[in-house]
């Protein structure tokens, strides 16, 4: 599984507007690990390393987060239908990140506003669910989509002020999603939280599966549910944040990817977290590959992720015989 | 309950520390020092080629003023032009590729492939933003220009970008154009009364609802040909929805608006007849090829929409000024084509006025 995902990351580097050879890619690598003097134009150079290397490892690790925050929570909730930003993540984002656009922010700021905001919107649904005396885990769903659709308001209404050839333009496109701008910092910044995120819920991943099983029984085994829910979700809420801070809002991931995963590998949460993480990568790596080679504008990366993943999702749903018990 | 609190909070710490540590390592990296330099107008240094022969610009009003410059050096367009736009620019020109602007659709690779020279960056925001851009097209100097989306603060970016491409004189003649105008209304403008002064409104989308508030750079135009800006609400800057019935509390004796829907259907609705504007029949639609004279953006193509606005606005003060003649001036100046006394004569007649 992991070997095809090897091959599109090294094929990745030769796809693009601007023709570069497997011959330079190689020669580019080697001068920049000072193997040789190479004797590549600077365009080369930038192409490879500022522009192609950021969008790649970004696309995989954006599409892992996704991927596998998507997987926990589907395990977490024991319903299929949960993406990671059910908990209000995006929509909260979205508000941070039109805030600081309005305010004519700089591209850092509009970041972190974005990642603040999501991280706000899921801490007021996580304490909201808490305070309802129904603490079930659809309480929290249902908080969730309270706070999601107040801050898709809070947007709309930053929308509806904004400056229609400038502002408005800048929030709109961010709302699709799009990796073009991501550049080696972000990679850095954006990818410390993620790997946390992402270690914890795979060191936690056989939990997930006793999750699973409902909240009593996992009780009666002697585990501490609230404890483990409140981690699973700071994790997933962390790891998506981060990804949706820096590319925008990218959807469809999330929900389609751990279906895959589980169609391939069955429902045990111990092999489904890594495969979702393989296949995450490699569905956002291939589909980001498409954005920025089939139009000399860039088509922005949630439209062709939502595009082809519901069609592709539909076709499954009919194809398989997957049972949710 | 605790716990759980104690973890958020930890975690949301650990957050902040990772991202204050990125921010200060961003502010870290940038520049590099070597003998042909140039300021840009952010204040950055930047290493520039030894001849600027080819150049993308990644923002409308930059495009613009590349175009009025030295339309011959651009490679393409930061955005897809209308039927409508094109039809005052010849097919060398509008046929140019598109791949994408700075805020929205940049196709980095497509830019560098090909191959300027230099990029433009129209007000690209802080130091920070700008070095973000330039880190995308690596060697190829990214120059950030500042004010050429404010009709009040337009001339230095003119002489900046004048500079850089090799062409002080054409910039010279365009800030000549701008200065002489501009002089001309303003001192006619500055023997209207206050009390004698028309009030615009501007309107956007087909309902014509739309519109900025006053004190708006896309509205500069109101101000600077001694209109009052209808919109009197706080909000500065941005855009705003405004609903019928402010308007008709405004009553404007003038709409000036840029949507073809919004002019042909005006007259005829019904919830616009009691609008001094409309029952004066002063309302006009601005000229869109090959840019729009009034905003949108809001830079060096709306220095055409002073004299035009100022006879919009008062035929009887610049009976003098001659319209016909300073668009045809500008045209084969700056948007390097010669339009025959038809082409004028449709083009103000088409926009609304009676006499020019």
């Amino acid at each position: 599984m992991i070997i095809p995902l090897i091959l599109l990351f090294f094929i990745s580097f030769l796809i693009g507007r601007y023709p570069v050879s497997p011959n330079e890619v190689i020669m580019a690598i080697a001068s920049k690990l000072s193997l040789i003097n190479s004797t590549l134009s600077p365009a080369v150079n930038t192409i490879i390393f500022d522009i192609r290397l950021p969008r790649i490892l970004a696309a995989m690790m954006v599409g892992a987060s996704l991927s596998v925050a998507g997987a926990s929570f589907q395990g977490l909730f024991q319903n299929p239908l949960v993406s990671p930003d059910k908990l209000g993540v995006s929509a909260g984002a979205g508000f941070g990140a039109a805030f600081a656009i309005l305010f004519s922010a700089s591209v850092f700021m509009i970041q972190f506003s974005a990642f603040a905001w999501g991280i706000i919107a899921v801490g007021l649904t996580y304490f909201l669910g808490r305070t309802f005396k129904g603490t079930s885990m659809l309480t929290l769903v249902l908080c969730g989509i309270a706070v999601a659709s107040f801050f898709s308001a809070l947007l709309s209404l930053i929308k509806y002020v904004a400056d229609p050839y400038g502002q408005l333009q800048t929030i709109v496109f961010w709302l699709m999603g799009s990796l073009a701008s991501v550049n080696n910092l972000d990679i850095i910044i954006m990818g410390i939280p993620i790997a946390i995120g992402t270690i914890i819920l795979l060191l936690i991943r056989w939990r997930i599966n006793v999750l699973s099983m409902g909240e009593e029984e996992a009780q009666t085994l002697g585990v501490n549910t609230k404890r483990l829910q409140a981690i699973i979700i700071i994790c997933c809420t962390i790891v998506t944040a981060s990804a949706v801070s820096i590319c925008g809002i990218i959807g469809w991931i999330g929900l389609v990817i751990p279906h895959i995963a589980r169609m391939i590998v069955g429902p045990d949460h111990k092999v489904l977290l890594p495969a979702s993480i393989i296949l995450g990568a490699f569905f956002l790596l291939l589909i980001d590959n498409v954005a920025r080679t089939i139009t000399t504008t860039e088509i922005p990366l949630g439209i062709l992720t939502a595009i082809i993943g519901a069609p592709f999702f539909l076709y499954l749903l009919m194809k398989s015989k997957e049972v949710w018990s | 309950m605790n716990n759980q609190k104690t973890l958020i909070i930890i975690a949301i710490a650990i957050i902040v520390v990772i991202a204050l540590i990125g921010t200060y390592m961003a502010y870290q990296g940038a520049g590099s020092i070597s003998n042909n330099q140039i300021t840009d107008m952010i204040g950055r240094t930047v290493d520039m080629p030894a001849e600027v022969n080819r150049v993308y610009s990644l923002s409308s009003s930059s495009t613009v003023q590349l175009y009025m410059l030295a339309p011959d050096k651009m490679v393409g367009w930061d955005a897809q032009r209308s039927k409508e736009e094109n039809v005052y620019m010849s097919a060398k020109y509008k046929n140019l590729p598109v791949y994408g602007g700075g805020k929205k659709d940049a196709n980095y690779e497509s830019i560098i492939s090909s191959n300027p020279d230099i990029i433009l960056i129209g007000h690209g925001g802080t130091v920070e933003d700008v070095n973000k851009i330039q880190q995308k097209f690596g060697h190829i100097p990214a120059l950030d220009v500042e004010g050429d989306n404010n009709l009040t603060s337009i001339v230095p970016s003119i002489k900046f970008l004048g500079n850089i491409l090799g062409e002080s004189n054409k910039a010279e003649e365009l800030i000549d154009y701008y200065n002489r105008i501009l002089n001309q209304v303003n001192s006619t403008v500055a023997t209207i009364p206050e009390n004698e002064k028309k009030k615009v409104y501007y309107a956007q989308d087909p309902d014509g609802l739309k519109s900025y508030a006053a004190g708006a750079q896309h509205t500069n135009l109101i101000d600077i040909c001694g209109g009052v800006n209808a919109v009197q609400v706080p909000i500065k800057k941005g855009g705003v929805a405004v609903s019928m019935e402010l308007i008709i509390k405004w009553n404007p004796d003038v709409i000036i608006t840029s949507n073809q829907q919004f002019y042909k259907t005006v007259y005829s609705n019904p919830q616009w007849q009691t609008i001094n504007a409309v029952k004066n029949k002063e309302v006009y639609l601005v000229p869109q090829s090959p840019y729009n004279w009034f905003e949108g953006p809001p830079g060096a193509n709306t220095i055409m929409g002073i004299p035009w606005t100022a006879k919009v606005l008062y035929p009887d003060k610049f009976k003098d000024m001659d319209l016909k003649g300073l668009t045809k001036e500008f045209y084969s100046n700056f948007y390097h084509y010669n339009l025959t006394d038809e082409q004028v004569t449709d083009i103000l007649s088409c926009s609304g006025l009676k006499e020019f």
